[in-house]
Protein backbone atom coordinates (compact mmCIF):
# COMPACT_ATOMS: atom_id res chain seq x y z
CA UNK A 1 0.00 0.00 0.00
CA UNK A 2 2.83 2.28 0.75
CA UNK A 3 3.90 1.76 -2.59
CA UNK A 4 1.09 3.61 -4.11
CA UNK A 5 1.48 7.22 -4.38
CA UNK A 6 -1.13 9.11 -2.30
CA UNK A 7 -3.82 10.27 -5.41
CA UNK A 8 -3.84 6.51 -6.59
CA UNK A 9 -4.75 6.05 -2.98
CA UNK A 10 -7.07 8.39 -2.96
CA UNK A 11 -8.59 7.46 -6.46
CA UNK A 12 -9.20 3.85 -4.95
CA UNK A 13 -10.58 5.08 -2.19
CA UNK A 14 -13.33 6.96 -3.95
CA UNK A 15 -14.07 3.91 -6.37
CA UNK A 16 -15.10 2.43 -3.02
CA UNK A 17 -16.95 4.96 -1.74
CA UNK A 18 -18.86 5.11 -5.12
CA UNK A 19 -19.46 0.80 -5.03
CA UNK A 20 -20.67 1.41 -1.22
CA UNK A 21 -23.28 4.23 -2.04
CA UNK A 22 -24.31 1.97 -5.02
CA UNK A 23 -25.07 -0.86 -2.72
CA UNK A 24 -26.97 1.12 -0.34
CA UNK A 25 -28.80 2.50 -2.99
CA UNK A 26 -29.78 -0.95 -4.68
CA UNK A 27 -31.09 -2.06 -0.93
CA UNK A 28 -33.34 1.11 -0.72
CA UNK A 29 -34.56 -0.31 -4.74
CA UNK A 30 -34.91 -3.90 -3.32
CA UNK A 31 -36.86 -2.33 0.03
CA UNK A 32 -39.44 -0.98 -2.04
CA UNK A 33 -39.56 -3.42 -5.24
CA UNK A 34 -42.57 -5.12 -5.23
CA UNK A 35 -40.76 -8.56 -4.89
CA UNK A 36 -41.47 -11.72 -2.88
CA UNK A 37 -40.06 -10.91 0.80
CA UNK A 38 -37.74 -14.01 1.05
CA UNK A 39 -36.11 -12.96 -2.08
CA UNK A 40 -35.91 -9.74 -1.11
CA UNK A 41 -34.67 -10.40 2.18
CA UNK A 42 -31.60 -12.51 0.58
CA UNK A 43 -31.20 -9.52 -2.19
CA UNK A 44 -30.28 -7.40 0.75
CA UNK A 45 -28.26 -9.37 3.03
CA UNK A 46 -25.95 -10.32 -0.41
CA UNK A 47 -25.86 -5.99 -0.98
CA UNK A 48 -24.91 -5.45 3.18
CA UNK A 49 -22.35 -8.01 3.26
CA UNK A 50 -20.93 -7.34 0.12
CA UNK A 51 -20.47 -3.48 1.63
CA UNK A 52 -19.44 -4.42 4.66
CA UNK A 53 -16.62 -6.69 2.52
CA UNK A 54 -15.52 -3.31 0.61
CA UNK A 55 -15.25 -1.83 4.31
CA UNK A 56 -13.11 -4.29 5.87
CA UNK A 57 -11.22 -5.23 2.72
CA UNK A 58 -9.99 -1.38 1.24
CA UNK A 59 -10.68 0.77 4.37
CA UNK A 60 -9.66 -1.40 7.03
CA UNK A 61 -6.74 -2.41 4.88
CA UNK A 62 -7.14 -6.64 5.40
CA UNK A 63 -6.22 -6.94 2.00
CA UNK A 64 -2.59 -6.35 3.39
CA UNK A 65 -2.53 -8.06 6.26
CA UNK A 66 -1.60 -11.29 7.17
CA UNK A 67 -3.77 -14.29 6.82
CA UNK A 68 -3.64 -14.77 10.88
CA UNK A 69 -4.64 -11.13 11.10
CA UNK A 70 -7.50 -11.98 8.51
CA UNK A 71 -8.61 -14.77 10.76
CA UNK A 72 -8.70 -13.10 13.61
CA UNK A 73 -10.93 -10.74 11.94
CA UNK A 74 -13.58 -13.11 9.97
CA UNK A 75 -13.51 -15.55 13.23
CA UNK A 76 -16.29 -13.66 14.90
CA UNK A 77 -19.00 -13.04 11.83
CA UNK A 78 -18.09 -17.18 11.53
CA UNK A 79 -18.93 -17.73 14.87
CA UNK A 80 -21.78 -15.39 14.83
CA UNK A 81 -23.42 -17.07 11.55
CA UNK A 82 -23.42 -20.54 12.97
CA UNK A 83 -24.83 -19.12 15.97
CA UNK A 84 -27.68 -16.84 14.51
CA UNK A 85 -28.69 -19.63 12.76
CA UNK A 86 -28.63 -22.43 15.11
CA UNK A 87 -30.73 -19.86 17.48
CA UNK A 88 -33.48 -18.60 14.60
CA UNK A 89 -34.23 -22.14 13.47
CA UNK A 90 -34.40 -23.27 16.86
CA UNK A 91 -36.99 -20.71 18.65
CA UNK A 92 -39.10 -20.80 14.53
CA UNK A 93 -39.53 -24.61 15.33
CA UNK A 94 -40.17 -23.55 19.22
CA UNK A 95 -42.98 -21.28 19.24
CA UNK A 96 -45.05 -23.02 21.13
CA UNK A 97 -42.65 -23.56 23.97
CA UNK A 98 -43.77 -21.69 27.22
CA UNK A 99 -41.44 -18.75 27.93
CA UNK A 100 -39.38 -19.98 30.61
CA UNK A 101 -39.36 -24.08 31.32
CA UNK A 102 -38.19 -23.31 34.92
CA UNK A 103 -40.92 -20.95 35.98
CA UNK A 104 -43.97 -22.56 33.76
CA UNK A 105 -45.06 -19.24 32.50
CA UNK A 106 -47.21 -18.31 29.76
CA UNK A 107 -45.13 -17.20 26.60
CA UNK A 108 -46.84 -13.82 25.87
CA UNK A 109 -48.08 -12.83 22.42
CA UNK A 110 -48.82 -9.76 20.74
CA UNK A 111 -51.81 -9.90 18.91
CA UNK A 112 -53.06 -7.02 17.16
CA UNK A 113 -53.65 -4.19 19.85
CA UNK A 114 -53.35 -5.80 22.96
CA UNK A 115 -51.33 -8.31 24.52
CA UNK A 116 -52.37 -11.89 25.61
CA UNK A 117 -51.15 -15.22 27.26
CA UNK A 118 -50.97 -17.70 25.30
CA UNK A 119 -52.91 -19.93 27.83
CA UNK A 120 -55.76 -18.63 29.44
CA UNK A 121 -54.34 -17.76 32.68
CA UNK A 122 -51.40 -17.95 34.09
CA UNK A 123 -50.49 -21.25 36.43
CA UNK A 124 -48.97 -20.48 39.78
CA UNK A 125 -46.29 -22.99 40.27
CA UNK A 126 -46.92 -25.75 42.68
CA UNK A 127 -44.64 -27.76 44.50
CA UNK A 128 -44.95 -31.38 43.49
CA UNK A 129 -45.36 -33.66 47.04
CA UNK A 130 -42.50 -35.76 46.78
CA UNK A 131 -43.05 -39.16 45.75
CA UNK A 132 -42.91 -42.42 47.77
CA UNK A 133 -39.92 -43.86 48.01
CA UNK A 134 -39.50 -46.65 44.84
CA UNK A 135 -42.16 -44.62 42.63
CA UNK A 136 -40.32 -41.82 40.37
CA UNK A 137 -42.53 -38.72 39.32
CA UNK A 138 -44.54 -38.85 36.41
CA UNK A 139 -43.37 -35.46 35.32
CA UNK A 140 -40.52 -35.89 32.95
CA UNK A 141 -37.86 -33.67 31.55
CA UNK A 142 -39.81 -33.65 28.62
CA UNK A 143 -43.05 -32.36 30.61
CA UNK A 144 -40.83 -29.45 31.89
CA UNK A 145 -40.34 -28.12 27.83
CA UNK A 146 -43.55 -28.82 26.71
CA UNK B 1 0.74 -1.35 5.06
CA UNK B 2 1.59 -2.80 7.95
CA UNK B 3 4.97 -4.00 6.61
CA UNK B 4 5.91 -0.31 6.43
CA UNK B 5 4.72 2.54 7.85
CA UNK B 6 2.88 0.86 11.31
CA UNK B 7 6.14 -1.73 11.98
CA UNK B 8 6.85 -2.22 15.26
CA UNK B 9 9.80 0.41 16.35
CA UNK B 10 11.92 -2.46 17.86
CA UNK B 11 14.36 -3.30 15.14
CA UNK B 12 15.34 -6.30 16.96
CA UNK B 13 11.77 -8.00 16.44
CA UNK B 14 11.78 -11.23 13.96
CA UNK B 15 9.10 -11.07 11.84
CA UNK B 16 6.00 -12.99 13.07
CA UNK B 17 2.23 -14.13 12.33
CA UNK B 18 0.64 -10.06 12.00
CA UNK B 19 4.23 -9.24 9.49
CA UNK B 20 5.36 -7.38 12.49
CA UNK B 21 1.86 -5.31 12.89
CA UNK B 22 2.48 -3.23 15.69
CA UNK B 23 1.69 -4.49 19.31
CA UNK B 24 -1.40 -1.50 19.59
CA UNK B 25 -2.94 -2.80 16.07
CA UNK B 26 -3.16 -6.28 16.82
CA UNK B 27 -4.71 -5.10 20.25
CA UNK B 28 -7.02 -2.98 18.66
CA UNK B 29 -8.10 -5.89 16.36
CA UNK B 30 -8.59 -8.21 19.27
CA UNK B 31 -10.46 -5.36 21.16
CA UNK B 32 -12.74 -5.38 17.69
CA UNK B 33 -13.31 -8.88 17.00
CA UNK B 34 -14.68 -8.81 20.80
CA UNK B 35 -17.07 -5.99 19.97
CA UNK B 36 -18.11 -7.69 16.67
CA UNK B 37 -19.48 -10.73 19.32
CA UNK B 38 -21.15 -8.40 21.45
CA UNK B 39 -22.98 -6.91 18.86
CA UNK B 40 -23.68 -10.53 17.01
CA UNK B 41 -25.17 -10.96 20.42
CA UNK B 42 -27.74 -8.04 20.33
CA UNK B 43 -28.48 -9.08 16.66
CA UNK B 44 -28.71 -12.51 17.19
CA UNK B 45 -31.31 -11.29 20.06
CA UNK B 46 -32.85 -9.26 17.72
CA UNK B 47 -33.44 -11.83 15.37
CA UNK B 48 -34.77 -14.48 17.52
CA UNK B 49 -37.08 -12.57 18.92
CA UNK B 50 -38.34 -11.34 16.01
CA UNK B 51 -38.53 -14.74 14.61
CA UNK B 52 -40.60 -15.74 17.45
CA UNK B 53 -43.10 -13.62 17.02
CA UNK B 54 -45.63 -13.64 14.21
CA UNK B 55 -46.85 -10.23 14.93
CA UNK B 56 -43.67 -8.32 14.08
CA UNK B 57 -44.17 -4.75 12.75
CA UNK B 58 -42.98 -3.89 9.71
CA UNK B 59 -40.07 -1.81 10.28
CA UNK B 60 -40.22 0.10 7.31
CA UNK B 61 -43.53 1.39 8.07
CA UNK B 62 -42.30 2.75 11.68
CA UNK B 63 -38.49 3.80 10.96
CA UNK B 64 -37.30 6.53 9.11
CA UNK B 65 -35.53 4.69 6.46
CA UNK B 66 -34.73 7.31 4.06
CA UNK B 67 -33.44 9.38 7.19
CA UNK B 68 -31.34 6.64 8.27
CA UNK B 69 -29.96 6.15 4.34
CA UNK B 70 -29.06 9.65 4.71
CA UNK B 71 -27.13 8.69 7.87
CA UNK B 72 -25.51 5.84 6.55
CA UNK B 73 -23.93 7.49 3.05
CA UNK B 74 -23.13 10.30 5.82
CA UNK B 75 -21.22 7.58 8.03
CA UNK B 76 -19.61 6.07 4.51
CA UNK B 77 -18.45 9.35 3.99
CA UNK B 78 -16.78 9.93 7.36
CA UNK B 79 -14.96 6.36 6.28
CA UNK B 80 -13.41 8.02 2.96
CA UNK B 81 -12.41 10.94 4.97
CA UNK B 82 -10.75 8.76 7.84
CA UNK B 83 -8.81 6.48 5.40
CA UNK B 84 -7.66 10.00 3.04
CA UNK B 85 -6.36 11.41 6.30
CA UNK B 86 -4.56 8.40 6.78
CA UNK B 87 -2.91 8.55 3.37
CA UNK B 88 -2.21 12.19 4.13
CA UNK B 89 -0.11 11.58 7.22
CA UNK B 90 1.72 8.75 5.51
CA UNK B 91 2.67 11.57 2.91
CA UNK B 92 4.18 13.62 6.03
CA UNK B 93 0.89 16.16 5.15
CA UNK B 94 0.34 16.64 8.49
CA UNK B 95 -2.07 19.95 7.76
CA UNK B 96 -4.33 17.96 5.48
CA UNK B 97 -4.30 15.03 7.65
CA UNK B 98 -6.08 17.32 10.11
CA UNK B 99 -8.16 18.91 7.77
CA UNK B 100 -9.80 15.16 6.75
CA UNK B 101 -9.84 14.25 10.88
CA UNK B 102 -12.17 17.34 11.13
CA UNK B 103 -14.11 16.97 8.06
CA UNK B 104 -14.30 12.64 9.59
CA UNK B 105 -15.61 14.26 13.08
CA UNK B 106 -17.99 16.52 12.03
CA UNK B 107 -19.39 13.31 9.54
CA UNK B 108 -19.68 11.44 13.08
CA UNK B 109 -21.71 14.49 14.67
CA UNK B 110 -23.75 14.36 11.98
CA UNK B 111 -24.60 11.10 12.32
CA UNK B 112 -25.19 11.53 16.29
CA UNK B 113 -27.53 14.26 15.60
CA UNK B 114 -29.73 12.96 13.06
CA UNK B 115 -30.16 9.50 15.08
CA UNK B 116 -31.06 12.18 18.50
CA UNK B 117 -33.74 13.22 16.04
CA UNK B 118 -34.59 10.03 15.17
CA UNK B 119 -35.19 9.18 18.93
CA UNK B 120 -36.86 12.43 19.59
CA UNK B 121 -39.34 12.26 16.64
CA UNK B 122 -39.95 8.12 17.47
CA UNK B 123 -40.64 8.81 21.07
CA UNK B 124 -43.46 11.25 20.18
CA UNK B 125 -45.37 9.62 17.16
CA UNK B 126 -49.17 10.06 18.19
CA UNK B 127 -50.70 6.44 18.29
CA UNK B 128 -47.17 5.22 16.86
CA UNK B 129 -44.65 6.08 20.64
CA UNK B 130 -41.67 3.87 20.95
CA UNK B 131 -40.41 4.20 24.41
CA UNK B 132 -37.29 1.90 25.91
CA UNK B 133 -40.19 -0.58 27.13
CA UNK B 134 -43.12 0.61 25.37
CA UNK B 135 -44.28 0.56 22.21
CA UNK B 136 -47.90 1.96 21.44
CA UNK B 137 -48.39 0.04 17.76
CA UNK B 138 -46.80 -3.71 18.26
CA UNK B 139 -45.17 -5.56 20.82
CA UNK B 140 -42.77 -3.78 23.35
CA UNK B 141 -39.54 -5.86 22.22
CA UNK B 142 -39.54 -4.04 19.20
CA UNK B 143 -38.69 -0.66 20.67
CA UNK B 144 -36.63 -2.59 23.03
CA UNK B 145 -34.48 -4.05 20.10
CA UNK B 146 -34.02 -1.15 18.36
CA UNK B 147 -32.81 1.41 20.67
CA UNK B 148 -30.66 -1.48 22.50
CA UNK B 149 -28.89 -2.00 19.07
CA UNK B 150 -28.97 1.38 17.48
CA UNK B 151 -27.81 3.06 21.08
CA UNK B 152 -25.11 0.39 21.66
CA UNK B 153 -23.70 2.17 18.13
CA UNK B 154 -24.45 5.31 18.99
CA UNK B 155 -22.31 5.65 22.06
CA UNK B 156 -19.40 3.70 20.29
CA UNK B 157 -20.09 6.48 17.49
CA UNK B 158 -20.04 9.16 20.18
CA UNK B 159 -16.59 7.07 21.40
CA UNK B 160 -15.65 7.41 18.05
CA UNK B 161 -15.66 11.04 18.22
CA UNK B 162 -14.04 12.06 21.26
CA UNK B 163 -11.15 9.53 20.34
CA UNK B 164 -10.90 11.45 17.33
CA UNK B 165 -11.26 15.07 18.73
CA UNK B 166 -7.88 13.39 20.70
CA UNK B 167 -6.11 12.43 17.76
CA UNK B 168 -6.98 15.38 15.89
CA UNK B 169 -5.30 17.94 18.43
CA UNK B 170 -2.43 15.55 18.70
CA UNK B 171 -2.14 15.83 14.74
CA UNK B 172 -2.06 19.60 15.29
CA UNK B 173 0.31 19.76 18.27
CA UNK B 174 2.77 17.92 15.45
CA UNK B 175 3.08 14.49 16.97
CA UNK B 176 2.75 12.83 13.50
CA UNK B 177 4.97 15.45 11.26
CA UNK B 178 7.21 12.30 10.63
CA UNK B 179 5.05 10.31 8.98
CA UNK B 180 4.72 7.28 11.47
CA UNK B 181 0.75 6.99 11.58
CA UNK B 182 0.22 3.75 13.58
CA UNK B 183 -1.88 5.77 15.85
CA UNK B 184 -3.82 7.35 13.11
CA UNK B 185 -4.03 3.92 11.69
CA UNK B 186 -5.57 1.93 14.67
CA UNK B 187 -8.48 5.07 15.11
CA UNK B 188 -8.96 4.21 11.76
CA UNK B 189 -9.40 0.56 12.40
CA UNK B 190 -11.84 1.96 14.99
CA UNK B 191 -14.14 4.27 12.75
CA UNK B 192 -14.23 2.13 9.79
CA UNK B 193 -15.41 -1.03 12.36
CA UNK B 194 -18.15 1.45 13.95
CA UNK B 195 -18.90 2.06 10.25
CA UNK B 196 -19.00 -2.15 9.29
CA UNK B 197 -21.56 -2.37 12.03
CA UNK B 198 -23.75 0.33 11.40
CA UNK B 199 -24.03 -1.09 7.43
CA UNK B 200 -25.10 -4.30 9.43
CA UNK B 201 -27.56 -2.61 12.13
CA UNK B 202 -29.03 -0.23 8.97
CA UNK B 203 -29.81 -3.51 7.00
CA UNK B 204 -31.20 -6.03 10.21
CA UNK B 205 -32.97 -3.46 11.93
CA UNK B 206 -34.43 -1.05 8.71
CA UNK B 207 -34.73 -2.93 5.88
CA UNK B 208 -35.64 -6.22 6.35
Amino acid sequence: MASFSLEEKKKLYLKVAGYLAALTAIELVFVYAPIPSTLQTILICIASLLKAVCVGWWYMHLNHETNALKALAILPFVIAFFYATYLVVDSKYTWNRAASPYTNAPAKVFKGGHHENSHDEAQPIQKEEAAPEGEESEATEADEWN
Amino acid sequence: MSGTVTASKNPARKPDMFNMASHGKVGMWMFLATDALTFSGFLIGYAVLRARNPHWPDPEQFLGVALSAIATTILIVSSVTMVVAQAYGENKQPKMMARYLGFTILGGIIFLGIQAYEYSHLSHVVGQAMTFNDFEAGPPQFASTFYMVTGFHGLHVLSGVIYLIIMFFRTLAGKYDNGDVNEIEILGLFWHFVDLVWILVFTFIYLI
